[in-house]
């Protein structure tokens, strides 16, 4: 029956088969070639692999900033179902311990790729590995610890999402401390996991090198805590500490106030994150004088002996009026300093040519930069003899007309005391590698011979004279000799030097004979107390009396260094919690008690360090206080001190360590 | 009358041996891609006991006596229809459609079985007692035996398996003798309301076709007058509908008429589906070598989409055996009901013929992309057991109605 309506069907079946089988060659033989294409570039990938950025360590080798492995997880909601969501929105809820509708709610925000966590740990990934539903994926994202959060901030600086350095050590080091990134050939499956890497066709990464700064830790923490509590106590606007090395220019410490936390950078101002220590000048104010005494002194214009007529606190010169705070008839040379008369600085400047004092003031290092090792640098100001007006000569033996920036100071006091030896301010001392092998060591650099030994030795007597019976007596510390000066300005504003803003200043250093430190402490425009000598430095003295209880190789030799004798000190302990630094740190204090590496560092038993990237690992093993032998690349899988066996400092733990599977997945994209 | 007893004439190896042929090509490829699938694990096992099962279901089929399919019309349709409403009020959702029926560890399709339902109530509707299937009123019974499970599917809803039965209709339909007029009158509504998908301008050109056609077949202004309303009110009802499906439904639609719109969306799979096949070739890339099956760029690769893997794995070569198998086997299911002397058995075949067709029409039209992704199982090879067992019962219907050929006169 109805044969013409089966033909009609069968013509209509070989019409489709027709059109079908067309469809076939043109998708399968004549277009092969662009399917194909297709398919490798969605398949094989040639993925970036970020290079792992390198370390910041103290100069006893505590790590200050490390790079940590973190996990994004990433969901295409175009894979997903309502059912799988679902599925999805519970998984997260529990490994995070988040709200399930707050992942419900991400599902939905977007028709694409959403991000379901951002950074989250090893651990969360290890949780989540077993789990698979096409559409989770994940990268890894690293992200930039510092341990103790705002420690050191305006010398470490920060990094921007992609880590890459915008200030600080980070911006400066920025190409040392990044890494060759490496590539890999990779074949991966439908929801970017990697299946497996074409080794001929890839490049391993090279990690970051790790720079090691010469900061000391515990004199940074000292610094920051004691500036914090006398920025606090005078109730000033800003305040900067700088300890340095005088015999070679190794920066110590430098600590600026108002500061930031380099992690959450952002909710800061600018003012807050720039290193004012070298990015802004100061009229010096009278801590000028030593530097113009040792040039009067090196020339040979003056005797320590000599007496000047001080005029009983009034002088005029050239219409200009200078008056000393402390009235005296007459002092000598040595007492001038002692004392910080202007007048008698005025009249002892008036010896020297102006060009000779404009040599030994851009010999000292005023003027032009440092050239220090950190980012944002300013020059200062110096004028030329051409510019000087009848009074600057007298004006700038005393710290005004100048503008210097503290770094500036602190390297020509440093000079001024170490026989007269002008060095390079430098914050680097040396780049090691990923397994900690040294690639360069920073020597220090001397530039030029500025003053004669003996006269520095002069200069420093005269100085250890202002802190014993001049106006640094503030300064002075039990047991050990220090010398400084004191330097009060006043403040340059819209209505000529204010009567009510200052800068007070302290630069000291220690001990007298043979000086290891010198520090400079600034508080600009303080509230309570004017004075360098009031309201700086006391925070000198306090924080070289904690300095020189923590660091016993501080004392001179004649001093007795029982532990009977040492305890003495004890007495002088301010409580150290560190908690100003943080809350000042922090303001939405955001407390990380836990600091991660302390953590590590308290314990006394080996933890596990499987997993560990190399870097990782080293650095915890060497706060741990033992030293350690790496073999091999990737992630540990062997340590030759097991975990949970108590430490004895010193041992050698050996790692071995493999790129396995896993870690290569980890570190793709 | 002469009956011949060799076992050829009894049993058509000629289908027989096409058919295991897919159900072997289909396991291959659901071993491909689902033994390193994590979410897919076991289940080239679970199809395999539903090879074996069905296999048996089809020749207790096979065997039964010629009458059963008359018997069991009213109550098998009766049942279809009963199942597909419990379905609405207690059914497991399964891919966003309402579908699932499940009994304790067990569960099936109602919408799959009852097509054997449909299939065989029908026939035994158009042959029970002489009809004019060209009166109004028995073509609007045929509709509604036919369109009642439609609606019932439409709502849960799982708008490929309605397109089934809307082929599996109008086939039949049209296989019992209808006029050209007549099938016109039940197809223009159809076609008219797939125009106004495509916006007013394209509807009003078909309105117009629809207008000339009536004027070519002269029939009186009344009948043109209805005709005309009807298709009027399809294209308005079908818009009316189009906006009720849910938005994953509609995008596919309008990414399969604007493939461009929406490339990340629902045309994922139809661009993955096709970069599958296209970069197998003509020799493919061997068999568990396919990247794009192993790397599971194509969710779900085992149901819908288990076309790709076999052009993918196996090439041209092995898409277009495939597609001749499926040729030899509904060519062989036309004959068979072009040949049939009893109407009714005929009518059955042409049933069976419009659903394995429409599924494999639609599946690998999707596959190659020539149709809309609309979720259909490609007979005999995808991954599922309601289906493949109700295949297997459709295919054995049509052997036994093979065997029976010679017993009406």
């Amino acid at each position: 029956m109805n044969k013409s309506r089966a033909l009609l069907i069968a013509f209509f079946l070989v019409v489709f088969f027709l059109v079908l089988v067309g469809k076939l060659a043109d998708i399968q033989i004549s277009k092969h070639e662009y399917y194909s294409a297709k398919a490798f570039r969605q398949q094989i990938d040639t993925l970036h692999v970020k290079a792992e950025r390198g370390l910041i360590l103290d100069r006893f080798g505590e790590t200050l900033v490390y790079t940590k492995d973190q996990f994004s997880f990433y969901a295409d909601t175009r894979m997903l179902n309502d059912r799988k969501k679902d599925t999805l929105a519970s998984v997260f809820s529990r490994t995070f311990g988040k709200d399930k509708e707050y992942f419900k709610k991400i599902l939905a925000s977007g028709n694409g790729n959403v991000c379901l966590w951002k950074k989250a740990d090893r651990d969360k990934l290890l949780q989540l590995e077993n789990i698979t539903i096409d559409g989770l994926f994940y990268e890894a994202d690293y992200s930039r610890i510092y341990p103790y959060a705002g420690l050191a901030a305006h010398v470490l600086g920060y990094v921007n999402r992609d880590l890459e350095g915008i200030a600080g050590i980070e911006n400066e080091y920025d190409k040392f401390l990044t890494g060759t990134d490496g590539f890999k050939r990779i074949e991966r499956d439908v929801i970017g996991r990697p299946v497996s890497v074409d080794d001929e066709q890839s490049l391993e990464p090279v990690a970051g090198q790790n720079v090691h700064l010469t900061i000391n830790k515990t004199y940074q923490q000292i610094l920051e805590e004691e500036l914090y509590f006398g920025l606090e106590k005078s109730k000033g606007k800003s305040a900067v500490g700088i300890i340095m090395n005088p015999k070679n220019g190794e920066i110590l410490a430098i600590s600026n106030f108002p500061t930031y936390d380099p992690k959450n950078y952002s909710v800061f101002d600018d003012i807050d994150r720039k290193n004012i220590s070298i990015t802004d000048m100061y009229e010096p104010g009278s801590t000028m004088k030593s530097v113009t005494m040792a040039a009067i002194l090196n020339e040979g214009l003056a005797k320590e002996s000599e007496v000047i007529n001080t005029e009983n606190g009034v002088y005029k010169i050239k219409g200009a009026k200078i008056t000393d705070d402390h009235k005296y008839e007459k002092l000598n040379v040595r007492e001038i300093l002692e004392h910080s008369s202007n007048i008698g600085m005025t009249k002892l400047a008036d010896r020297l040519d102006s060009r000779k004092f404009y040599k030994y003031l851009r010999d000292f290092g005023f003027g032009m930069p440092t050239y220090v090792d950190l980012p944002g640098e300013v020059p200062g100001m110096l004028k030329t003899p051409d510019n000087y007006s009848g009074t600057s000569k007298s004006f700038m033996s005393f710290g005004y007309e100048i503008a210097v920036t503290p770094l500036q100071m602190v390297t020509a006091y440093s000079a001024l005391i170490n026989g007269g030896l002008l060095y390079k301010p430098f914050i680097v001392n040396k780049i090691t590698n990923e397994f900690n092998n040294t690639i360069s060591e920073i020597k220090p650099v001397l530039i030029r011979k500025v003053i004669k030994p003996q006269i520095s030795q002069q200069i420093k007597e005269f100085m250890v004279g202002v802190v014993e019976q001049g106006t640094g007596q503030e300064a002075g510390i039990e047991r050990v000799n220090a010398g400084g000066k004191t330097g009060t300005s006043q403040r340059w504003t819209d209505e000529g030097y204010s009567k009510k803003e200052y800068n007070a200043s302290f630069i000291g250093f220690l001990p007298a004979d043979d000086p290891k430190i010198v520090c400079l402490i600034v508080v600009y425009s303080p509230q309570n107390g004017k004075y360098g000598g009031t309201v700086a430095a006391p925070i000198f003295k306090r924080a070289m009396q904690r300095i020189v209880e923590s660091d016993i190789d501080i004392l001179p030799n004649n001093v007795i260094k029982e532990e009977g004798e040492y305890k003495i000190f004890e007495r002088f302990s301010f409580s150290s919690s560190g908690k100003n630094v943080q809350e000042y740190a922090n303001p939405q204090k955001q407390n990380k008690p836990l600091y991660e590496k302390e953590k590590v560092t308290s314990r006394s038993t080996m933890p596990n360090l499987r997993g560990y990237s190399v870097r990782d690992a080293v650095s915890v093993i060497s706060e741990l206080g033992l030293k350690s032998e790496v073999q091999g690349r990737g992630r540990v899988i062997y340590q030759s001190i097991p975990a949970g066996t108590m430490i004895q400092k010193g041992k050698t733990c050996e790692i071995k360590c493999r790129f396995d599977r896993k870690s290569k997945q980890s570190e793709s994209k | 009358m002469k009956i011949d007893y060799k076992i050829q004439d009894k049993f058509d190896f000629g289908l027989f041996l096409p058919v295991l042929s897919l159900i072997i090509i289909g396991l291959l490829a659901i071993y491909s891609s689902t033994v390193n699938h994590p979410t897919a694990i076991g289940n080239f096992e679970r199809q395999l006991s539903w090879t074996f099962i069905s296999i048996l279901v089809f020749f207790i089929v096979y065997f039964l006596p010629q009458q059963t399919f008359r018997y069991a019309a009213i109550f098998s349709y009766a049942l279809s229809i009963f199942f597909l409403i419990v379905v609405l009020i207690m059914g497991k959702t399964v891919y966003g459609a309402k579908s699932w029926l499940a009994f304790g560890p067990f569960g099936f399709q109602p919408s799959e079985f009852a097509k054997i339902g449909v299939i065989l109530f029908m026939a035994y509707w158009f042959t029970k007692s002489e009809r004019n299937i060209n009166n109004p009123l028995e073509i609007g019974y045929a509709l509604t035996i036919g369109f009642l499970p439609v609606l019932l599917i439409l709502l849960e809803p799982d708008m490929g398996t309605a397109i089934v039965y809307i082929i599996l209709t109008l086939a039949m339909i049209f296989w019992s003798g209808i006029s050209i007029f007549g099938m016109f009158v039940v197809v223009s509504p159809g076609v008219a309301a797939f125009a106004s998908l495509f916006g007013l301008h394209v509807f009003i050109i078909a309105l117009v076709f629809v207008v000339i056609l009536l004027f070519i077949f002269k029939r009186n202004l009344y009948t043109n007058a209805t005709v005309f309303v009807l298709n009027l009110a399809a294209g308005y009802f079908f818009d009316y509908a189009f906006n009720m499906l849910k938005p994953h439904q509609q995008s596919r639609i309008t990414s399969f008429i604007d493939p461009s719109s929406d490339p990340l969306g629902a045309g994922y799979n139809a661009l993955q589906a096709k970069v599958a096949i296209g970069s197998g070739g003509f020799w493919g890339k061997g068999f568990m070598e396919g990247n794009q099956t192993q790397l599971r760029f194509i969710p779900e690769q085992w149901t819908d989409f288990i076309y790709c893997v076999i052009g993918e794995e196996f090439g041209f070569l092995g898409s277009i055996i495939v597609v001749i198998l499926f040729g030899i086997v509904l060519v062989k299911i036309l004959n068979y009901a072009s040949i049939s002397k009893s109407k009714s058995n005929s009518l059955i075949l042409i049933g069976i013929l419009a659903v394995l067709f429409s599924h494999f029409a639609i599946n690998i039209g999707m596959n190659v992309g020539i149709t809309p992704v609309i979720g259909l199982p490609l007979p005999f090879l995808s991954y599922g057991g309601s289906s493949l067992l109700m295949n297997m019962v459709l295919i054995g219907i049509t052997m036994n109605i093979y065997k029976n050929r010679k017993l009406h006169t």
